[in-house]
């Protein structure tokens, strides 16, 4: 008898379960008590010391079940058995002393019928299924283990003699066995899905033990994860692309979106911000929606994962505080998660209805898998590298001080400026110390040049000072295991970030639980908690504005690390030669970023659990019904806290000369006294601003899934079923003025506060509530005659509260139909040899989504009255009733070839699709006779479409060296066809682009530049191409003939290339990504004038500075007063800043990462009793390859928005990987 | 088997279904449902039009160029009389829209209050209520976009659209009523509203609402528009009564005692001030646009304010001090964030004064007296009249109590004497040839003084002692102070409401020809029938099916968008 083999670290991949087969079945066993062998299971650590447990015996005649009984009573094993199988082995007669239970049970078991298998610390005695010696004449029986390539046993591989019927599948542990002739050699045909096909000579062997190896990455799928459904691939039309995390992780980064960038086909990953919990920016197919949230739908273990808070998708890139909490996926454990299926095309997505419209992401968690615990450990450490600024076109403090000096003489920095000046550098701060007497003059009454003189040689180095080469640090560590009765994978893991910036960091904890347990063959139950806890710590900051006279986002006391250190004067020091922190003047306070950064910061907390169980029932053999529910919490709690001695605090009080009482709009002017000098509001203390944002998520879900038995030729499969969604949202602020950090939090608040809001209109509303109530019903069914030809069709009907109460608007019916042609399984290919697998398909449908600013209803609103007295409350119309709005709709055709040739050592997709959205929410201009005069409508139409190609090659397979390369290459373009442009000038010049009818989803356009005149200042094409110095900014007429288009803000081309190499234990795996055919607005660098606080780009230095550089030069002049003021209030460096020579190319091709690895020996793990040791390096964001130079060193993905907004930066990651 | 399925199926079709209307109509935000009469009477609350038709002052005789101010697209063109481009604050897109925006939610008020319970007089109150912010947004809006109603024109000339429901759809073609039919539809809200609405509900001074006096105030303007002068009197006598009513009338005393142009601009809007019958908050920024464009500017302010305690409340303003403005306004600013520099401007402007409608009362007295056939009768009228002017006149001008002496005894009448002051100092003084003043000729106060004395035979000897002269003299200066009282109302007027926005009705109401010098120099002339004197219709409704109005403007190649600044 073969003593079963030992199973090594049983990490099956989930794809590879069968669901359709009842291979499982068979192997199922009675148990008493499945609870209590899970919570003996899960005591025991080390199984391997068990199953060598030490008996003595002396037994004669008795039943297995006494011997049974003996043996437990003396180890701590526990058996398993079917009473019945076990109820006729009776006459045991064994004597043994001190001897391993393994060798008792050899021989008691030898020729029983039965055999037995060792697990852990329990021994399931079942059925042999090697054939007792009853078998006809002229046979024998082969039997034999089947394997894949990481040595994870396959299920469900089909065994057949070549030119018969007669064959087998492999079992849940991949054993089989099969009769064969005993004549002479017989030749297998061992095929398995995904696998490449072997055939075996089988001469005398008793037992084959086989190794399959994946045909290519790409087929790698049995079934395709829909969330909704696992659905055998063979019945799939859709497009949809698997990714599994292995392949794609990027070690020590806590978001494991960010590494999606290139590696799929139809994604667009943007990586705008680096700062933790910021999402990226993800399209999937290029937007469907011309204002709407063209997010993609995330959804984890078959639930919808919705964001902490709503943000949409341009506000990505703003850098305010709400970035932070706008990925869902931050607060999973990248550890957990198995892989991604990526669903594009309105097939693939269409169970999920009208909220898949810019397609779904799957994530699949970890779950246990039957077979010994597993223990995994995963650690890793990484270093993330400071910017420098050689990376960047910024002059140095010698260079500054000479423009400082330049501005100096053009009457910008003097005595009379300085004393009212709002911020001041090294100049003002000379001139403030001349005021005051502390400072004397210099010779002949000039600036005094001993002053000025270390700080000419500051040359200070922000980035040094204000970022950190810092260790961030993750370590996750799980348990798996499980019996046939129920698997068990407990995961807790920890994320450190101990800042990039002196002013941030970040703690995260995970914990999941995830448990199935099966009380009968028919029921399985699913239990899943998962939690997440976050801390993090980032600078102050309040959001930005939008300032539509100039069209430039302002924020107010910014003090964001990097956009500081680029943007600040280098001249300036943080230090004095003392050594004691150096302040100059901001807000009119004394100003010091590293003493603001540790004084004005934000605390983030986010608390995150849900618990979810998942039912399932097979209610026959072919029909299973299931049902999901979850519940989630999660509260993110914001406090800014603005310590007293913060200048943001200062700010509020400052009022030492008349000159800043008249000048700081902090300080109160009391309207009821009008000629009284304004004074501050803030006497002590700083402020405390506290955001709250609540969200609670139900979902319930029940399907049945039906599987009917047509035959070999036909198969079938029908699903249908149900869900309801509710998700609320509650928030609430509350900002306290006048709290003392430093004397316990004492809070006193000036007794006018309240007029003083009142007075600006600050008035504000603290509270909001959004409910979200969907529920849905859907079907779908597919059929595919000999795996060749494939239909599929699914419909769904979608109800949401969203959209008030007419029929069409709270109602969206969605549908789609597909096929497929596997080309390969046709006569006419059995003997084009090359070509292995080459599948057509085609896909059609219909959905929807909810669009943006849906309100159907009446939306009435509270508020108070803006009066100086009289005041009271008064509701406000925010949108009329709109009984024709309604659900935003997209019609798509998906076309598609898959193939597979040489020996499967290319393979490749190629896509194709067409989308018209129709029905697109925008602004449109009514007559305004009904109340309002911008309504949103149902008013715009886009068509888009695009091209997706990917190559996986097998470039050499020679032994232990292996090379593969991935490439993907994806094409995307959209015309808006339908639109009421109703977008200002300001609007379309800014960085985020503009939607305008004939032109791409949202283009970026420029004010023509017409050069420099003889003063050196900008000069713009007007709307007859007349020279001007100024164009009204609110102008919604003819902007096309004002601007210039430069084209889309999105690339037309992206995609990726992977090379892997493996040698032996070693690994190589390099990756670029690139994206080109997109335009970018240059950040707003340049100002009529400046002060001695601004830091200059190089350029600067190359600015008109004589009549006759106009010719020369396009860099605007530094204006003197004079020049100023009869410039007056024309806006032409505000357009220079908007014009097309302050626009960039934003092509770029990255060296994403670079990842060694090295997989430890079996036989050195054996050693140090390990089941499997691994370490890695890696390298992200390496290098940039190519960028346009007009970008200066600036990342062409990053928005340089202030706030919380941090480029990614290089990043050097050592991971450990041990299991035991 | 068969069975489980069925009752399975039947398990998900009930989860799925039941309930299903109430899961659906879940409030998807904090929105606010209208569920009691509180909530209609914040409502109505927000009916008053937020955008302001002060942009209408650049189109009258108030203003004229200020070279050293920054010139504005909007302005340039008001004061041209074209039709204005821009479509922000201060323009009349933004009044028009406002306006119907006032308008929706009186209506959206109206519709709820069918269907909502409570107290039948609030209830009664606040339709009232609703009605005339209904009205009034209407009768505003089409003074400003239609031509002003004329009772031989009115049931042909185009009105603007009149909506009695709340919109429902994104796009709803609405047509223009005749003027007729627009003023009728405004009589009859005004007139429900008016025998409805109650001062007893509102919290405050009310005086942010329609009050029982602002809505006489309203039915005095109304009928004063529509040249329906016993009406317009018997409304504003319903306010004022019979005679001049100082507690109607600002005390400017306490306007200048405030401090500054912002403090003056305090009390002149209070609530507590008597004359304020109604204030609205505006969204404008015509208080701060004093450097801008074309304005009042120093000559006409000194034309218009001799010795007038009101152009004490003058302010000099602009680069060269050559603009000035009455600090009527006060600046309020919404600021865009705390710490933002750039904000909303707004302000409170009283819309109804008791000044108006003594005015009206005044002209409509005036309008009655001139159908009157009998003379003496007419000459009760006019002394009438001419005594409530004089009251207003001390008050304004700070005159004395009792008369100055004079040798004519009608004169040193303390009820009428200021009457004269004006009439004698500023219209003879200044238009000798149209208003000549008889009684300077040597004949007539010969005969004045002598007669008395003297035989009426020798009268008629004594060419010096005419008494056909006397009388045919009288007789004319009669006429002409009749003629002088029209003028001094519609001038009292015109100061009392300088930026404030009526002059523009005037000048529409009474065919007045006025003329504008540019900045160019070009002298531009606004005739009295002038189709120019009616506001074009906001480009976006025109394009939304909104008939235009007729209006032959000379083309003028002009950008309107890009402003060379030829001195750089």
């Amino acid at each position: 008898m073969n003593p079963k083999p030992y199973k090594s670290m049983k990490k099956m991949r989930l794809s590879r379960i069968p669901i359709l087969g009842g291979i499982r079945k068979k192997w199922l066993f009675a148990m008493k008590n499945f609870i209590i062998l899970f919570f003996v299971f899960s005591l025991n650590l080390n199984a391997n010391i068990m199953s060598q447990a030490r008996v003595s015996l002396d037994l004669s005649d008795v039943s297995i079940k006494t011997l049974i009984s003996e043996i437990e009573s003396q180890t701590e094993l526990g058996f398993l058995y079917n009473l019945s199988e076990i109820k006729d082995l009776d006459g045991i007669s064994v004597e043994a002393d001190d001897e391993t239970v393994k060798e008792i049970l050899d021989r008691v078991l030898e020729d029983t019928g039965l055999t037995y298998e060792l697990d852990r610390n329990v021994i399931v005695i079942k059925p042999n299924p090697k054939p007792l010696n009853n078998i006809e004449e002229g046979k024998r029986t082969i039997i034999g283990t089947i394997i894949d390539d990481t040595k994870v046993t396959l299920p469900g591989v089909s065994v057949v003699v070549k030119g018969t019927s007669n064959g087998v599948s492999t079992d849940f542990d991949g054993n089989f066995s099969l009769e064969i002739s005993d004549n002479g050699p017989v030749t297998l045909l061992i095929s398995f899905i995904g696998m490449e096909p072997q055939e075996i000579v089988v001469t005398n062997q008793e037992r084959l033990d086989i190794v399959m190896t994946s045909s290519s990455e790409q087929l790698n799928e049995v079934v395709v994860t829909t969330g909704y459904q696992k659905i055998d691939r063979r019945l799939f039309t859709g497009s949809a692309q698997k990714i599994t995390a292995q392949d794609v992780k990027v070690e020590g980064v806590p978001d494991i979106t960010s590494s999606l960038q290139g590696k799929a086909t139809g994604v667009q990953v943007s990586n705008v911000s680096s700062t933790f919990g910021s999402a990226p920016v993800i399209t999937i197919r290029g937007n469907s929606s011309i204002n709407g949230n063209n997010k993609p739908l995330w959804v984890v273990d078959g639930v919808e994962l919705e964001d902490l808070v709503e943000v949409s998708a341009d506000d990505l890139t703003s850098g305010n505080l709400s970035t932070l909490l706008s990925s869902g996926v931050a607060g999973l454990n990248p550890e957990d998660i198995e892989s991604f299926q990526i669903l594009k095309d309105v097939s693939a997505t269409a169970l999920y209805g009208a909220k898949a419209m810019n397609g779904v992401i799957v994530i699949t968690t970890k779950e246990g898998k039957e077979g010994r615990m597993t223990v995994n450990y995963s650690g890793s450490v990484a270093i993330k590298e400071k910017p420098k600024y050689s990376d960047f076109d910024i002059m140095d403090s010698g260079s500054e001080m000479s423009v400082y000096r330049k501005l100096a003489d053009e009457g910008w920095i003097d005595m009379t400026t300085v004393a009212r000046a709002e911020n001041y550098g090294a100049l003002g701060k000379m001139y403030d110390g001349i005021l005051d007497g502390s400072v004397a003059w210099g010779p002949n009454g000039g600036l005094n040049e001993d002053f000025l003189e270390p700080y000419g040689r500051a040359n200070t180095d922000w980035f040094d000072l204000l970022f950190k080469n810092s260790v961030t640090q993750q370590h996750a560590f799980s348990l798996s295991g499980g019996t046939k009765k129920s698997s068990y994978f407990a995961s807790i893991s920890y994320y450190n970030d101990a800042g990039y910036t002196i002013a941030d960091k970040v703690d995260k904890y995970t914990a999941t639980l995830r448990t199935r347990f099966k009380p009968t063959d028919k029921l399985s139950i699913g239990i899943k908690l998962a939690a997440n806890v976050r801390d993090q710590q980032v600078p102050g900051t309040k959001n930005r504005s939008f300032d539509i006279m100039t069209g430039q986002y302002t924020r107010n006391f910014d003090i964001n690390p990097f956009s500081y250190a680029l943007n600040t004067s280098r001249s300036m020091r943080a230090y004095d030669d003392n050594g004691d922190l150096e302040y100059f003047r901001r807000g009119y306070a004394p100003f010091n970023i590293v003493h603001e950064l540790n004084n004005n910061f934000v605390d983030i907390e986010v608390k995150d659990l849900s618990f979810q169980t998942d039912l399932e029932y097979a209610l026959t053999d072919d029909i299973n019904v299931r049902s999901t529910f979850q519940m989630r919490r999660a509260t993110t709690m914001r406090e800014h806290k603005i310590h007293e001695t913060s200048n943001q605090a200062e700010a509020y009080r400052a009022a030492g000369t008349q000159a800043i009482i008249d000048g700081n709009k902090l300080l109160f002017k009391d309207p009821s006294n009008p000629n009284a000098n304004a004074y501050t509001i803030l006497p002590e203390g700083g402020f405390l601003n506290v955001s709250n944002d609540r969200l609670s998520h139900y979902y319930v879900r029940n399907t049945i899934d039906w599987s009917p038995k047509l035959g070999e030729d036909h198969s079938a499969n029908f699903f249908l079923g149900n869900e309801v969604n509710i998700t609320d949202r509650e928030s609430f602020e509350d900002d306290i003025w006048g709290i003392s950090y430093d004397k316990g939090s004492v809070v006193s608040t000036h007794d006018n506060l309240q007029k003083y809001l009142n007075a600006l209109g600050q008035a504000s509303f603290p509270t909001g509530i959004s409910k979200d109530r969907r529920a849905s019903v859907f079907a779908t069914g597919a059929y595919t005659y000999q795996g060749r030809y494939i239909i599929n069709g699914s419909f769904r009907y979608d109800g949401s509260n969203q959209l008030g109460k007419s029929n069409s608007a709270r109602f969206l019916p969605s549908w789609t139909a597909s096929g497929a042609w596997n080309l390969h399984a046709e006569k006419f290919m059995e003997n084009v040899e090359s070509v292995n697998h080459l599948k057509l398909k085609a896909s059609y449908g219909f959905n929807g989504i909810m669009g943006p600013n849906t309100s159907a209803a009446l939306a009435m609103f509270s508020g108070k009255t803006l009066r100086p007295t009289d005041n009271e409350t008064y509701y406000y119309i925010a949108a009329l009733d709109n009984e024709d709005l309604t659900w935003e709709k997209m019609y798509e055709l998906n076309l598609g070839i898959d193939f597979a040739v040489f020996n499967n050592k290319i393979t490749g997709e190629l896509g194709y699709y067409n989308r018209k959205s129709i029905d697109l929410i925008d602004v449109i201009s009514v007559s305004g006779v009904g109340g309002h005069q911008l309504k949103y409508g149902n008013v715009g139409d886009m068509s888009s479409h695009g091209w997706e190609f990917m190559l996986n090659t097998t470039n050499i397979n020679a032994g232990d060296f292996k090379w593969n390369t991935s490439f993907n290459l994806n094409y995307h373009t959209s015309e808006i066809t339908k639109l009421m442009n109703t977008s200002t000038v300001s609007e379309a010049v800014s960085n985020v682009g503009v939607p305008l009818k004939g032109y791409s989803h949202r283009s970026l356009f420029s004010v023509r530049f017409a050069g420099l005149d003889s003063k050196g200042l900008p000069t713009f094409y007007g709307e007859n191409d007349e020279v001007v110095y100024d164009i009204n900014l609110q102008n919604r007429d003819d902007i096309t003939k004002i601007l210039k288009h430069e084209g889309s803000i999105a690339p037309k081309y992206y995609g990726g290339l992977s090379n892997n190499f493996k040698y032996k234990n070693f690994g190589l795996n390099f990756g670029l990504v690139f994206k080109w055919g997109n335009k970018i607005r240059l950040d707003d660098a340049f100002k009529p004038y400046y002060t001695d606080y601004d830091s200059f780009s190089k350029e600067i230095g190359n600015r008109w500075m004589v009549p006759g550089d106009e010719e020369l030069t396009n860099i605007p002049a530094i204006l003197d007063e004079r020049s100023y003021k009869v410039l007056g209030g024309a806006n032409a460096y505000d357009l220079y800043n908007k014009s097309d020579v302050r626009v960039a190319k934003g092509d770029f091709i990255r060296l994403k990462d670079v990842s060694l690895s090295y997989h430890v020996n079996q036989d050195l793990l054996k050693k140090v009793s390990l089941n499997s040791g691994s370490i890695s390096f890696q390298a992200t964001n390496l290098w940039l390859l190519y960028s346009d130079d007009k970008l200066n060193g600036i990342d062409p993905e990053f928005y340089s928005s202030g706030g919380v907004s941090m480029p990614v930066s290089r990043t050097y990651t050592f991971t450990l990987n041990l299991g035991f | 088997m068969i069975n489980n399925l069925k009752i399975l199926v039947l398990v998900l079709g009930i989860f799925s279904l039941s309930s299903c209307e109430d899961f659906f109509d879940t409030v998807p935000d904090d929105r606010i449902e209208l569920n009691d009469l509180n909530d209609l009477a914040e409502l109505v609350t927000n009916a008053y039009p937020k955008g302001s038709y002060l942009f209408l002052e650049g189109m009258t005789d108030n203003f004229g160029a200020v070279p050293s101010n920054r010139q504005l697209t909007q302005m340039e063109e008001a004061f041209n009389w074209e039709t204005i481009s821009i479509e922000g604050q201060d323009t009349p897109t933004y009044y028009w829209s406002n306006a119907y925006n006032a308008i929706a939610h009186a209506n959206q008020a109206l519709k709820s209050l069918e269907h909502i319970k409570g107290d039948e007089n609030r209830k009664k109150a606040i339709r009232g209520e609703a009605l005339l912010c209904r009205a009034y947004a209407h009768f505003m809006l089409v003074n400003i976009f239609a031509k002003h109603y004329d009772a031989t024109t009115a049931g042909s000339d185009l009105g603007v659209p009149y909506i009695k429901d709340p919109e429902m759809n994104l796009i709803v073609n609405y047509k223009r009523e005749t003027v007729e039919v627009t003023y009728q539809y405004i009589e009859e809200d005004m007139l429900e509203g008016m025998a409805l609405v109650s001062n007893e509900f509102y919290k405050n001074s009310g005086k942010y609402h329609f009050t029982r006096e602002a809505a006489l105030a309203f039915a005095s303007r109304l009928y004063l528009y529509k040249a329906d002068y016993p009406q317009c009197l018997n409304y504003s006598r319903q306010l004022l009564g019979k005679t001049y009513n100082a507690n109607f009338i600002k005390d400017y005393k306490e306007v200048l005692e405030g401090q500054g142009p912002k403090g003056r601009a305090q009390v002149f809007c209070s609530p507590d001030d008597q004359s304020n019958l109604m204030i609205i908050r505006k969204k404008l920024g015509y208080q701060l646009y004093y450097q801008f464009g074309y304005r009042m500017t120093q000559g006409i302010a000194g034309t218009l304010y001799i010795g007038d305690s009101r152009s004490k409340n003058m302010w000099a303003a602009g680069a060269d001090q050559s603009a000035v403005y009455q600090s009527k306004l006060e600046p309020l600013v919404k600021r865009a964030s705390l710490t933002s520099s750039s904000g909303l401007p707004y302000t409170v402007q009283p819309v109804f004064r008791g000044e108006e409608v003594f005015f009206n009362m005044l002209e409509s007295e005036k309008k009655i007296a001139d159908s009157e056939t009998d003379k003496a009768n007419q000459i009760v009228l006019d002394d009438k009249l001419k005594a409530m002017i004089n009251d207003f006149t001390v008050d304004r001008y700070n005159g004395p109590l009792t008369p100055p002496k004079d040798k004519d005894p009608s004169r040193m009448d303390p009820e009428t004497y200021f009457f004269y002051v004006f009439a004698d100092k500023i219209y003879r003084a200044k238009f000798p040839v149209t208003f000549p003043d008889h009684r300077k000729n040597k004949k007539y106060p010969k005969y004045i003084s002598d007669k008395s004395t003297l035989d009426p035979n020798d009268m008629i000897e004594n060419p010096d002692h005419d008494p056909e002269f006397v009388i045919w003299a009288d007789e004319e200066m009669r006429i002409d102070d009749r003629e002088i009282l029209d003028l001094l109302i519609a001038e009292e007027r015109r100061r009392e409401f300088a930026e404030e926005g009526l002059r523009w009705f005037d000048i529409k109401r009474l065919k007045l020809e006025i003329t504008h010098t540019n900045l160019a120099g070009d002298k531009k002339i606004l005739t009295a029938d002038d189709a120019r004197k009616v506001i074009q219709i906001p480009l976006a409704a025109i394009a939304n099916g909104i008939e235009e109005n007729e209006i032959n403007v000379p083309a003028e190649v002009e950008s309107k968008l890009i402003r060379i600044k030829s001195q750089l």
